[in-house]
């Protein structure tokens, strides 16, 4: 099932392909998903029958998203091949890479309106008295700890890209498998301190610290809750990667690998943002 | 293909007249023709939505009378703002892009031609994710700017309201898709010699637009998404409890919405650019000034947005800052309209449809752009704020880029189909149109004193709304007449030739109408200045350097890059 080792390589030299049932489904998927998720209401389903349909709605339509997305991938196809071409001033920078940065810069946006909606919301509620909307539960040491972990993480990705170009392919999956290992342990991390924080006690919070507890809970955990989003599909990527390196994939073609590393060094570096916005200051 | 080399083999691509094509097809040209039907589609969609509008505001009425309840009313005017803004409009100008900016710039396909199907279906779908909000309850009714904290479930539960939200951001996800594709594309994938000062003024407003999508539109998907959160799992950015939500929402909602205009109306001034040059015969005048100005708009349209918060809690400061950016960004647009009018006075126009929408749009938008400098300075606005004159003045912007667009549309027509539309019935729609337009949105500024969003208004007042209302109905009606004239003519015109303009000179002309799939037999150049056709050998040769042509072409591989 390994797709072929360059996606135009056919019984003729060159084939450009033209057809693809994937992403009509992908498309079809993301609208069961999403019909699915709005029968949601304050963190459940709304109640009886309906709620029913909407949660199955919900999950059949994550299975075929995800599925028809993994074989959108998988299927090779043979795109535009650029051979005489103007490129100023991306020259240098092939196609999907430089849709890798165009499409990571979108991402910035993404985050910096997250970070600057809680900036607005911290000055207009005042900046030092946001202290009083959180619980001294919420201490700095576990976003500490996964701050290392991610940036260890990077480090992996980065060994992997060098291992597929030299092509050491026992050194590609056991660095794949340390990045993978290295985010699952940020999100159980994650996991911990969030359950943590639900159920503190105290004068403060006798409900515990959730969502819906105050502005700045919202705050806390949508934003880092967008950033573990981010790290959970990149660990379905990395997943993805594992099982093809295991077959003997990427060996001297790094240029995946490295538009992984593109994407999992942007989250990283958002956390760094994010750890002291959350944590310190 | 290979025998057996994957279950996952790509299949090859089925005839155009079969059904099956359309739904496996990446190819740019399938998908735009794609893109345009389904745009059209949601014209009618929220077109019959304004004619309820229209029609419960042919007097003025208290609640519970006329057609629409108060409710069904928010919902009309709501869904048909947002039909019209996102599934209308922009969807339109990037079907013509995807079937014209390939062609233009000597491209065989965009980058990433399954991604491209992908932007497709996930705009289509989420088109249909929307019709479904009408079946839960209720769609969202709070205005196309789902202003804080009427958007939250406290306000509106309605899971149709939810799921209105949940439209927007698959067709965000849509948008992103897309503007990565069309980016990487136009700066990637242009013929050799094809600089981008030489390049069509309507590639260029597309690569501008693309470029202002990919981060206006992020800026919306993270309202939408903090919005979507508020509603299902309760957290309290926009809660009336929260200190500066409803703030928020409109730092963020217009920080997108006010490149959004300029998103929507690029395209249709890059359709203006061209088709003046092809019905006037002469270049635009002032060709690199008009660039420089379009680029100077594509930035400047991120330090404006506070223009639509003059009667917020901001400070008279910043007002004053944001009045300053909005004045000074009108500048660069005059210097495009007089370029424009220019271009015609110097030229031997030649009045033909794609002409006559064209000229039109210039005329309209010059009225819209014009009173809209009123809505610009602050102490004006805090009289017209909130009254149909913004109504009046966006309908002339908005609906004046639409008019170039149908332009494009008439433009382009024999290229999509290889057949000539009917002129006669062309010139038919052009006049209802105009007709029609004015007679709908011009009396907007005369009763102005009507208030936004509801409908009850000073009776005085009614004449003018009704006018407006048989506006409504002749426009809506002249698009009948559009329906029936491409309908007919894809089948049944007269043939096209590759460039029926006399005077076209971008290089879609220069291929069959319609194009064959991969556009170009040979390699598309400029680098002698004008475009050429080099053969594979030429281009081995010259792209090897030293060796000749023989020793390159048998070495074929090794020029060719491996693209995703």
């Amino acid at each position: 099932m390994t797709p072929p080792a360059t996606a135009v390589e056919t019984g003729h030299d060159r084939h450009e392909s033209h057809a693809s049932v994937w992403p009509v489904i992908v498309a079809a998927g993301a609208f069961l998903t999403l019909l699915g998720a709005s029968g949601i209401r304050q963190g459940s389903f709304v109640d009886g029958t309906a709620g029913g349909v909407y949660l199955g709605l919900l999950v059949s339509g994550a299975v075929v998203t995800l599925g028809a997305l993994v074989a959108m991938t998988m299927e090779p196809f043979g795109g535009p091949v650029v051979e005489w071409a103007a490129q100023w001033p991306f020259a240098e920078v092939e196609n999907t890479k430089l849709g890798m940065w165009v499409f990571l810069a979108s991402d910035v946006v993404l985050f910096g309106a997250f970070i600057g909606a809680y900036a607005f919301v911290r000055v207009a509620h005042g900046w030092q008295a946001w202290h009083d909307l959180i619980p001294a539960a919420h201490v700095p040491l576990p976003g500490l700890i996964n701050t290392y972990l991610l940036l260890t993480s990077s480090f992996s990705v980065v060994i992997a890209m060098v291992a597929a170009r030299e092509e050491r392919p026992r050194v590609l999956v056991g660095s794949l498998v340390a990045t993978f290992g290295l985010g699952v342990a940020f999100l159980i991390n994650k996991a911990l301190e969030w359950q943590h924080l639900f159920h503190v006690h105290g004068a403060a919070f006798p409900n515990g610290w959730d969502l819906s507890t105050n502005i700045a809970s919202s705050t806390f955990y949508l934003t880092t809750g967008l950033h573990g989003a981010h790290v959970a599909v990149g660990l379905l990527v990395t997943l993805y990667m594992i099982g093809r390196a295991s077959r003997g994939a990427y060996m001297g073609d790094d240029e995946p690998i490295e538009h992984f590393g593109l994407y999992w060094h942007f989250v990283d570096v958002v956390w760094l943002f994010l750890f002291p916005l959350f944590y310190i200051l | 293909m290979s025998d057996g080399a994957s279950r996952l083999a790509t299949p090859e691509l089925p005839d155009a007249t079969t059904l099956k094509r359309w739904f496996v097809t990446t190819n740019h040209k399938d998908v735009g023709l794609l893109y345009v039907g389904t745009s059209l589609f949601f014209l009618v969609f929220g077109g019959v939505l304004a004619l309820l509008v229209r029609s419960q505001l042919w007097v003025s009425r208290a609640p519970g009378e006329g057609l629409l309840g108060p409710v069904a009313y928010n919902q009309a005017v709501s869904a048909h703002g947002l039909l019209m803004v996102f599934w209308f409009l922009s969807p339109l100008a990037i079907g013509l892009a995807n079937y014209v900016v390939p062609l233009q710039i000597g491209a065989k396909d965009l980058a990433f031609p399954r991604l491209n199907a992908l932007s497709y279906w996930l705009y289509l779908f989420s088109g249909l994710l929307f019709g479904v909000s009408f079946f839960q309850g209720t769609s969202f009714s709070g205005g196309w700017t789902m202003y804080a904290p009427l958007n939250v479930p406290t306000f509106m539960p309605s899971l149709g309201a939810t799921t209105t939200v949940f439209a927007l951001i698959l067709f965000t996800a849509s948008v992103t898709v897309g503007g990565v594709n069309f980016i990487t594309t136009i700066h990637r994938m242009r013929a050799k010699g094809l600089s981008l000062w030489r390049m069509p003024l309507f590639t260029w407003t597309i690569l501008l637009t693309v470029w202002m999508m990919l981060f206006a539109f992020a800026a919306l998907l993270a309202a939408l998404l903090v919005l979507s959160s508020d509603r299902l799992l309760g957290t309290m950015y926009f809660a009336q409890s929260s200190p500066g939500g409803a703030l928020l929402w409109t730092h963020l909602f217009w920080f997108f919405g006010h490149p959004e205009v300029y998103i929507v109306f690029f395209p249709a001034l890059g359709v203006m650019a061209e088709v003046f040059q092809t019905f006037t015969g002469r270049r635009i005048v002032g060709r690199k000034w008009f660039i420089a100005a379009m680029v100077l708009v594509a930035v400047q349209s991120f330090f404006v947005w506070m223009h639509h918060m003059f009667l917020t809690s901001i400070s008279l400061n910043v007002k004053t800052l944001f009045m300053a950016t909005t004045i000074g960004i009108s500048l660069p647009f005059d210097l495009m309209v007089f370029a424009l009018i220019y271009t015609l006075k110097k030229g031997d126009i030649r009045f033909s449809t794609p002409f006559l929408f064209n000229f039109g749009a210039l005329v309209l938008f010059i009225l819209g752009g014009i009173t809209g400098v009123f809505l610009g300075a602050v102490v004006l606005d805090y009289e017209f704020r909130g009254t149909y004159w913004v109504v009046a003045h966006f309908h002339y912007v908005m609906v004046g880029g639409v008019t170039a667009l149908i332009g494009g549309i008439y433009y382009w027509f024999p290229k999509f189909t290889g057949r000539m539309y009917d002129e006669f019935l062309g010139k038919v729609h052009f006049a209802m149109y105009f007709v029609g337009f004015n007679l709908l949105y011009f009396p907007m500024f005369v009763a102005w004193e009507t208030p936004r969003r509801v409908f009850a208004y000073q009776s005085s007042l009614e004449p003018w709304h009704q006018l407006a209302t048989v506006g409504g109905f002749l426009l809506g009606s002249s698009f009948l007449v559009m329906f029936y004239n491409l309908y007919r003519s894809a089948w049944a015109g007269e043939e096209a030739s590759a460039s029926p303009w006399e005077y076209a000179s971008t290089a879609e002309w220069t291929v069959s109408s319609p194009p064959p799939l991969e556009n170009y037999d040979g390699y598309p150049d400029y680098t002698e200045g004008e475009l050429r056709y080099l053969d594979e050998a030429t281009v081995r040769a010259e792209s090897t350097g030293a060796g000749g042509a023989a020793a390159a072409a048998a070495d074929g591989g090794t020029l060719l890059r491996r693209e995703g």
